[in-house]
């Protein structure tokens, strides 16, 4: 399948970050089109490690916060935003806007504390955050001796 | 440490970046919708230059500064005079009204 390719705006050669970024179009492309903004992506897909929790922050320009849709049922987190954008009687004369609309979902890692998962909407940018249980101390048994 | 800090603090990379736009027109009216992710109005500069309309944007995303920049031709049927613009949720919409084309009506002389 031939697919136009117009993640990579910026030759990796006239900027430092190119081939990172190129890299992240990469990913993001495999992974259902979810652009993500510097991220490791060990542990919860697309999401980074920042110690006691996983924070994923994404450009979603144009989506308001009563187009987004954030549910965690069952370990699993899923987030939607079902949105057709709509300029009744206006002509489109050229278009470079994708359409906003997505849905993914994560099945949460053993570590995750579901019920303080949080997801911040600002200026078309969505943090999503999922706090980390704090890692248990293995507790030493003691061996009694007669 | 504080040395630490500053260094950081002065290889911050500048990434341009052109933002994705969509261009819808009704009635002579042309509006633009530019994909402005993270930024608010106080961090967008618009102006018009001998018929091009330049939005120019600023955001920081971690330890790089992103540079938004548009250059968009305008038609010469369209008012820059009256040109509009509003950003919510990541996404400036800016508005071109047509020119008002005076009408003149010129008399015709008997011979």
């Amino acid at each position: 399948m031939l697919v136009p390719w117009t993640h990579v705006r910026t030759p990796a050669a006239t900027d430092p970050f190119g081939l990172r970024r190129d890299w992240d179009a990469l990913l993001d492309f495999a992974f259902d089109g979810w652009p993500v903004a510097g991220g490791g992506r060990a542990g919860l897909g697309g999401f980074r490690d920042e110690g006691n929790a996983w924070v994923l922050s994404t450009d979603v320009p144009g989506i308001a916060p009563a187009d987004l849709d954030v549910t965690v049922r069952d370990g699993v987190l899923t987030v939607a935003a079902d949105l057709r954008p709509q300029r009744t009687g206006w002509t489109a004369v050229h278009r470079e806007r994708r359409n906003p609309s997505f849905r993914r979902s994560w099945s949460l890692p053993k570590d995750a504390q579901p019920d303080g998962v949080s997801a911040h909407l600002a200026n078309g940018v969505l943090t999503l955050t999922v706090p980390r249980r704090p890692e248990t101390a293995p507790r030493t048994v003691p061996v009694i001796t007669h | 440490m504080e040395t630490q800090t500053n260094e950081r603090a002065e290889t911050r990379a500048t990434y341009p970046s052109a933002p994705r736009v969509d261009v819808w027109r009704r009635d002579g009216t042309v509006t633009f919708e530019v994909e402005l992710p993270g930024v608010t109005a106080s961090d967008v500069a618009l102006r018009e230059e001998s018929g091009v309309v330049v939005i120019e944007a600023r955001r920081a995303v971690g330890d790089i500064d992103v540079r938004y920049q548009r250059r968009l031709r305008i038609g010469d049927d369209l008012d820059p005079e009256r040109i509009e613009a509003r950003i919510e949720h990541g996404v400036l919409t800016v508005t071109l009204p047509p020119r008002d084309v005076a009408t003149r009506t010129i008399p015709v002389n008997a011979a």
